[in-house]
């Protein structure tokens, strides 16, 4: 099972669409991994369950994770991520439309790497996931171990 | 032959007056000696009769040869040589030898006789008395020896020194006394020259004249004190006494001085008349009213003080009745007064203290009465008496009594209003006891209120996490989804299928805006206030930095003024520039020359903050909806926004507990104040 560059965690799937497109349109991912539910993505991130097989060092480069997820939370999530020395170092970007300012509090706590708000704006949304996608994907350098 | 002429008369007046002084002689002298000797005065008396004669005889023959000699006219011998008038001479010559004749045999024989016999008795007499005489002088002579020799003793043993001196200086005795007391031997001092030597370092006077007088006198005389120099050379004072003494058998009047050591005398009278300076001293420096009164009651001395406290001087009480009657005007009063001063006169001779000191009102010169306690003190042979004046003392307790009295009074007075108000308080206790169980029931019911607030807050905390998430979702598919629609098939759509799309996304966005600023307007509204000390100078230059990207196309000019510091939330306090100064800008966008000020005006108790613009402006009768959420003044094309911002500013201007209002004239310009 191959490890995608990009992990995407997202129940929504309008916004799944729209980030996909807006993606796409920048030519920036081209291995995407979308995972809609909170329990998958911790069993895929740990390979376990019914990804058992992938091989858990082989980490993607980013992680975009939205907060509001069914059965666990975006937050739990990241706490999962940020604590595991395996899964610690994989950089993760939160999006989301909560500008709460608690949300915000516990995410950078955690140690998320970045916080980004989803704008209604729709071309806003666009080139906010392109800049996103550029940067993590082809600028950050991952630690690759 | 005229020699003897003249020679006879002047012998007969010569004679005639010595006869006449012979006369008076004697008969002045039997004047004189009347009762002394009658046998002389018979010898006197014969005497003056024949002096008489020859004295009348002179003068008579003594005129007759005057007139002879021719010095005086010749009448008178011839009246004086008529035989009758010779006659008289002879006459008188013969009476007075009859009369003496007479006198001899009446008067002297007799008395001779009787004188014979007399003094033949008398003779007797003498004879048996001289023999008696003899052995008392015999047995005399002895005891005058004893006695001789007693009284030497006695000189000698006198305590007084007793001198024995010739007039010629030779001492002939020094008692012992002398002798022990001026410690010389009688060797050493047996002249006078030698005595006054030692004894006054001084020579001898003549001292033969002073004798004189003494024997003149003829009793003693004292000489006065005299300071004598001793062997040992210590100083003693003698009273000096000299009497003269009998002659010695050589002739050699003797004296006998004594003297009186009055040494210690002169000492003690010194030490007296110190003591007497101390006493008057003593007395003088006694601050009291003072008065010195002898023992019969006559006012010796008054002091200064007296005069001073009571007015009177010695001349006004000179006696101690004076000073009754004067001091005491009120006879019943005096009366006890008089009797306190003779019970004090009685008993204080058996005891000798001083009496029970009592108070008197004493009426002074001034008419003035000051209250006095009075002392006495029998001294030797004065009573001392003191005053001391308590008269302010007295009113100062009878002010004090008063002041008391008044006090417990008003302390009465007091206690009933205390008590009426204790009554008052306890009944205001009782209700407030009533009160506070309301209170705590209130309190209890705040508490459960406040719970259920903080639960109810909590609630739409969540509720708004859950509206912006939930409800911008959707949204943002819509938008997101319009605009897909539109890059992707706009080449096909005509004109209305894009405007549609275009009004779809138009709306959404719309929402969003609206979604956005309602939840901001609640989450205002909830949060407590962080007040810190602003400038909010700094906070407007923030929001003029945020809205650069807005107006960097355009010609406006946004002035921020200095503004003093207040306290307040900054978080909000930001909110409120922001949408203020938004405003402005937005309002100004079709200005020319837009202007934005920001500043504040200082007035006398408080600082009101400004946002002034020059934009477009509005109706002043519209100023009173201007703050409700979603009303706007125009209309979405002219100008964009959602309405709400006003009404968070205000929301958050009323959490400061300030105020906010406008001044707008339409196309001139708006003006938003308020107070924090």
């Amino acid at each position: 099972m191959e490890t995608k560059e990009l992990l995407y965690i997202e129940d929504n799937l309008n916004d799944i669409e729209l980030t996909l497109r807006a993606l796409k349109k920048h030519n920036v991912a081209n291995s995407i991994q979308i995972i809609k539910d909170g329990e998958e993505a911790l069993e895929y991130i740990f390979a376990k369950g019914r990804y058992a097989e992938r091989n858990i060092k082989d980490k993607p480069k980013v992680i975009l994770l939205d907060l509001k997820l069914p059965k666990v939370g975006g937050l739990e999530i990241l706490k999962e991520l940020k604590t595991d020395e395996r899964t610690k170092t994989i950089p993760v970007v939160v999006l989301t439309s909560s500008r709460e300012e608690k949300d915000m509090i516990e995410s950078y706590d955690l140690g998320v790497n970045s916080y980004v708000v989803k704008p209604i704006n729709f071309d806003s949304f666009s080139e906010a996931v392109a800049a996103l996608g550029l940067f993590w994907l082809l600028v950050n350098e991952p630690l690759q171990k | 032959m005229d020699f003897f002429k003249i020679l006879t008369p002047i012998i007969y007046w010569l004679s005639a007056i010595i006869w006449t002084y012979i006369f008076v002689f004697y008969i002045r002298k039997l004047n004189s000696s009347k009762a002394v000797d009658s046998f002389l005065r018979i010898l006197l008396i014969i005497l003056a009769i024949d002096a008489f004669r020859t004295l009348f005889e002179s003068f008579y023959f003594g005129a007759w040869f005057t007139s002879l000699s021719g010095i005086i006219p010749i009448d008178i011998y011839d009246f004086l040589a008529q035989p009758q008038i010779v006659f008289i001479p002879k006459f008188i010559t013969l009476i007075t030898s009859i009369l003496v004749l007479f006198i001899i045999i009446k008067k002297w024989l007799p008395k001779e006789t009787s004188r014979i016999e007399t003094f033949n008795s008398l003779v007797e007499e003498k004879t048996k008395r001289i023999e008696a005489d003899k052995e008392k002088y015999k047995s005399e002579a002895k005891s005058s020896n004893e006695i001789a020799e007693h009284y030497r003793k006695v000189t000698l043993n006198s305590p007084f020194p007793i001198m024995i001196h010739t007039e010629d200086g030779e001492v002939l005795l020094l008692n012992n006394s002398w002798k022990e007391i001026t410690g010389y031997s009688f060797e050493e001092i047996n002249t006078i020259s030698k005595w006054t030597e030692k004894a006054y370092g001084k020579k001898s006077q003549n001292i033969k004249e002073y004798i004189d007088k003494l024997y003149q006198i003829d009793k003693s005389v004292r000489e006065g004190e005299f300071t004598i120099t001793t062997k040992s050379g210590n100083k003693v004072i003698w009273d000096f006494s000299s009497a003269p003494l009998d002659r010695l058998s050589d002739g050699r009047r003797m004296v006998i001085s004594t003297a009186m050591d009055v040494t210690d005398k002169k000492l003690a009278e010194e030490k007296n008349i110190i003591s007497e300076i101390r006493y008057g001293n003593l007395i003088k420096s006694i601050p009291l009213p003072l008065v010195l009164i002898d023992k019969i009651g006559n006012v010796n001395y008054v002091n200064n003080y007296f005069t001073e406290t009571f007015g009177y001087t010695i001349e006004d009480i000179p006696s101690i009745n004076k000073w009754f009657t004067t001091a005491y005007p009120d006879p019943e009063y005096r009366k006890l007064v008089l009797e306190n001063w003779n019970y004090y006169m009685k008993n204080s001779h058996f005891n000798k203290e001083s009496s029970k000191t009592l108070e008197f009102d004493i009426k002074c010169k001034s008419g003035e009465l000051r209250t006095v306690i009075i002392s006495r003190e029998i001294g030797e042979d004065e009573i001392i008496v003191t005053f001391v004046d308590i008269t302010d003392r007295k009113k100062a307790e009878q002010e004090i009594i008063n002041l008391n009295a008044n006090l417990e009074k008003s302390v009465e007075d007091r206690t009933r209003e205390l008590d009426k108000k204790a009554l008052r308080l306890g009944k205001s206790q009782q209700a407030l006891t009533y009160l506070l169980e309301d209170v705590n029931d209130i309190k209890k019911q705040l508490q459960t209120s406040n719970i259920k607030l903080v639960e109810v807050n909590k609630e739409l905390e969540a509720f708004s996490y859950s509206v912006s998430h939930d409800l911008k979702a959707p949204l943002r598919a819509v938008i997101g989804f319009s605009q897909i629609l539109n890059e992707d098939y706009a080449p096909l759509l005509g004109d209305d299928p894009k405007r549609y799309i275009g009004l779809i996304k138009d709306n959404a966005e719309n929402m969003g805006v609206l979604i956005n600023d309602l939840l901001n307007f609640s989450r205002m509204g909830r949060t407590k206030l962080q007040k810190s000390k602003l400038d909010l100078k700094v906070i407007a230059q923030r929001v003029k930095g945020e809205l650069l990207l807005d107006i960097k196309d355009r010609n406006i000019h946004i002035d921020i003024l200095e503004m003093n510091m207040v306290k307040a939330d900054e978080n909000l306090v930001y909110h409120v520039m922001l949408n203020l100064m938004s405003n402005a800008v937005k309002f100004t966008s079709k200005t020319k020359d837009a202007l934005v000020e920001v500043g504040s005006i200082n007035k006398e108790n408080e600082i009101i903050y400004y946002v002034k613009d020059n934009g477009v402006g509005f109706n002043m009768k519209y100023a009173g909806r201007i703050f409700d959420v979603f009303q706007r003044l125009h209309t979405a094309e002219e100008f964009p926004g959602t309405g709400i911002g006003l009404s968070l500013v205000q929301r958050i201007i009323h959490k400061h507990e300030g105020r906010i209002w406008v001044e707008s004239e339409l196309n001139v310009g708006t003006t938003f104040f308020f107070t924090l």
